[in-house]
């Protein structure tokens, strides 16, 4: 009975990381210098509690929800343009990876808005360690967007043309990997600045 | 060891030693000199009196770290080399980006020279005042780890050409393009130091020398491994050579772009 169940098994197809294998490396590296920046940002949290309650307080809450939600539309965006090419519409994922940069661009501009107002009420990096902690990181983070949204518009003229390269299937995948992880960093970021008192 | 496959071209496996040999000598000392120095972590952007107390004691053993570091940052120079040795095979962008590499090497070890010289000064004479000693501490931990620049374009360039490489048997694995990438990225970091004296964006801080050194030296433990790889490949290589002389193949520059399977 073992083995005729084995005999029908088909043979397990090769798992393999999406993109291009190596771009992992520099995914999982940047992971892990955004997750020591996490353990710092948790770190301090615990040993400064009512600095961070001041500063999160000069915070706005709303700003911070917007940028999630844009950085969403645009992980949304690359996920439907994935689909596209996986449907041989290689136009509509052109389009769909201009609206993920458009998303970019709203979350640059939006941040810079943010970082106007917590200016305009005198915070700056020698403030206090939160506002070390949040011009730091979050400008990283800001450096990350700029740079996916480059990748992406990189590789859009690509996809336009239908991804005929040998590599740029994988590139493409590689790229929209990227912005995933630009928009998880995130994710972590907005509750850990924002939301958790 | 050398061997000739026909009157006119030999194959040689020493820049490949070389280079070994050239990485190991640049980890060994620079971290022998570290631990002898006290510089893990170095002495903090602090007050005067607190500098000045670091070049008041254990003053010779810090010379000699200091020395050993210095031997260190000059293996900068045969390393790079090997590296450039290695990318300049690269088609097309090979021997600019190889160029770039190698120059970016010399500065580096440049920097190692200057600054850590600094370091000597402060060892070489107990009579001054504190904040002199302060000054030179500033001088050498700016230079030397707020000056990210050249190793940034170091690894960039060899990511470059590694990325570029369209060979089927590539001169290094594609993983280690996005890793140098990822170093070249990372060393970012170090535009922070300029702006703190304390917390973790200094230059002794968490961020400013842990997680940034350790990205930094990873990079030089891999690229380590990776000559170490070629260099073996080359003698597999070199031994079929022997043993089948009339098969072997070379490409125009004189020199076989690894063996089948090799740096997949």
């Amino acid at each position: 009975m073992t083995q005729q169940m084995t005999r029908n098994v088909p043979a397990a197809m090769p798992r393999r990381a999406p993109g291009e294998p190596g771009v992992w490396a520099f995914i999982l590296t940047e992971m892990m210098i955004f997750t020591a920046l996490f353990g710092l940002i948790v770190w301090n949290r615990g040993h400064h509690p009512e600095v961070f309650a001041e500063g999160q307080s000069l915070l706005s809450q709303p700003l911070g929800l917007i940028n999630t939600v844009v950085l969403i539309m645009g992980s949304v965006s690359v996920v439907l343009a994935i689909g596209a090419t996986q449907a041989d519409r290689y136009r509509n994922a052109s389009r769909w990876l201009t609206v993920a940069m458009v998303c970019g661009v709203v979350f640059v501009a939006v941040k810079g808005v943010e970082y106007g107002l917590v200016r305009h009420h005198g915070a700056w990096i020698h403030t206090n360690v939160f506002w070390m902690l949040f011009f730091a990181v979050t400008g990283a983070h800001l450096i990350h967007v700029f740079v996916g949204t480059a990748v992406l518009g990189l590789i859009r003229p690509r996809t336009a043309r239908g991804l005929l390269g040998a590599r740029d299937n994988d590139l493409f995948v590689s790229a929209t990997c990227y912005w995933h992880m630009v928009d998880l960093l995130w994710l972590v970021l907005f509750p850990l600045f924002y939301l958790v008192n | 060891m050398t061997v000739t496959t026909s009157p006119s071209v030999t194959k040689s496996t020493a820049p490949g030693l070389f280079g070994v040999a050239a990485g190991g000598a640049l980890l060994n000392f620079i971290g022998i000199g570290f631990l002898l120095g006290g510089f893990i972590p170095p002495p903090g952007p602090g007050a005067a009196d607190v500098t000045a107390a670091y070049f008041h004691h254990d003053v010779d053993l810090k010379r000699l770290g200091v020395i050993l570091t210095i031997v260190g940052g000059t293996m900068f120079l045969p390393f790079g080399a090997a590296i450039a040795d290695r990318i300049r095979h690269v088609r097309g962008i090979g021997p600019i980006a190889a160029m770039t590499e190698f120059g970016a090497a010399i500065v580096a070890a440049t920097l190692m020279m200057t600054f850590l010289t600094m370091i000597l000064v402060g060892l070489l004479r107990p009579d001054m005042p504190d904040s002199i000693y302060q000054v030179l501490n500033h001088l050498c931990w700016l230079g030397l780890i707020g000056l990210w620049q050249p190793g940034a374009l170091q690894a960039g360039t060899t990511a470059w050409a590694i990325l570029a490489d369209p060979s089927p048997t590539p001169v290094f694995p594609r993983w280690v393009g996005w890793y140098s990438l990822c170093m070249a990225f990372g060393s970012l970091t170090g535009s922070l130091i300029p702006f703190f004296v304390s917390g973790p964006f200094a230059w002794n801080g968490f961020i400013g020398f842990w997680v940034a050194g350790a990205i930094f030296f990873a990079w030089y433990i891999i690229m380590l491994v990776q000559l170490y790889l070629a260099y073996r490949r080359d003698r597999v290589e070199a031994a079929g050579v022997t043993s089948d002389p009339p098969t072997s193949t070379f490409s125009s520059n004189g020199v076989t772009r690894g063996v089948e399977g090799a740096a997949k």
